[in-house]
């Protein structure tokens, strides 16, 4: 199982701040979940159709599509960032 | 030392803290960021000014004080820094509260300058905070500059 968690205009749009997922054999990457994530919600699916595709972390560090993912990682979901 | 708080900050105190902990420094600057009643940052366009009754901060927390860390230490690295200081606050912010607070302390005013310089520009954007401004007319999340992706540009080398 691992942690997703949805941040900022991401957290109003999927209508929430956290879910869990059970992985698969077929999850062992960012890419393969979010393809996962993609064909089980709409919301999410709709996400990735936008312009602002979202930023994702593992386990609080900034990944990329091909980053690894195993049982227990916290993955992250947001928008740019706007702090200062 | 990095801080992520709701609570307002003092200058004073954080500059004596800063001082007692910075050594024999010769040069400690302190940039303060703070609420703009008037935010453009959603348009360039001069007409479109909103003006801000409340800004919500987000974070990630957890990460936030990561990127924050990671962001004092490559300053460290870069520059040769006696102490650093970052507060960044969450929540609820009006106009003309205190945001943000980046102070350095070095032998000298130029890595002083330009230290606390780079920390705000990855601040900007590489840490996990978000800002919902709250205007007259609606609410909506403050959308990032292109200006402040660029500005990272120049600390490359």
């Amino acid at each position: 199982m691992i942690t997703i968690l949805y941040f900022a205009s991401i957290r109003e749009h999927m209508g929430k701040a956290k879910e869990t997922v059970e992985l698969t054999e077929n999850i062992t990457t960012v890419e393969a979940l979010i393809r996962h994530l993609s064909e089980t919600n709409s919301a999410f699916n709709q996400l990735c159709q936008s312009a602002n595709s979202p930023l994702i972390s593992v386990n609080q560090v900034f990944a990329e599509p091909s980053s690894p993912i195993v049982f227990g990682d916290e993955v992250g979901f947001f928008p740019s960032m706007t702090g200062g | 030392m990095i801080s992520v708080q709701t609570s307002d900050f003092e200058l004073e105190a954080e500059y004596t803290s800063l001082r007692n902990h910075a050594g024999d420094a010769g040069a400690i600057v302190m940039f303060t960021g703070l609420v703009r009643e008037i935010c453009t940052a959603q348009s360039d366009n001069p007409g479109d000014l909103d003006k801000t009754e409340r800004l919500f901060l987000e974070h990630y927390p957890g990460m936030t004080e990561k990127q924050l860390e990671k962001i004092a230490r490559e300053a460290s690295e870069r520059w040769p820094l006696l102490a650093v200081r970052i507060i960044h606050r969450v929540g609820e912010l009006f106009p003309g509260d205190q945001i943000v607070l980046v102070a350095t302390a070095s032998s000298h005013r130029q890595a002083a300058f330009e230290s606390a310089n780079f920390i705000m520009d990855f601040l900007k954007s590489r840490a996990p905070f978000w800002k919902k401004q709250t205007s007259s007319a609606e609410s909506r999340w403050i959308e990032s500059r292109i200006s402040d992706v660029d500005s990272l540009k120049r600390w490359r080398e």
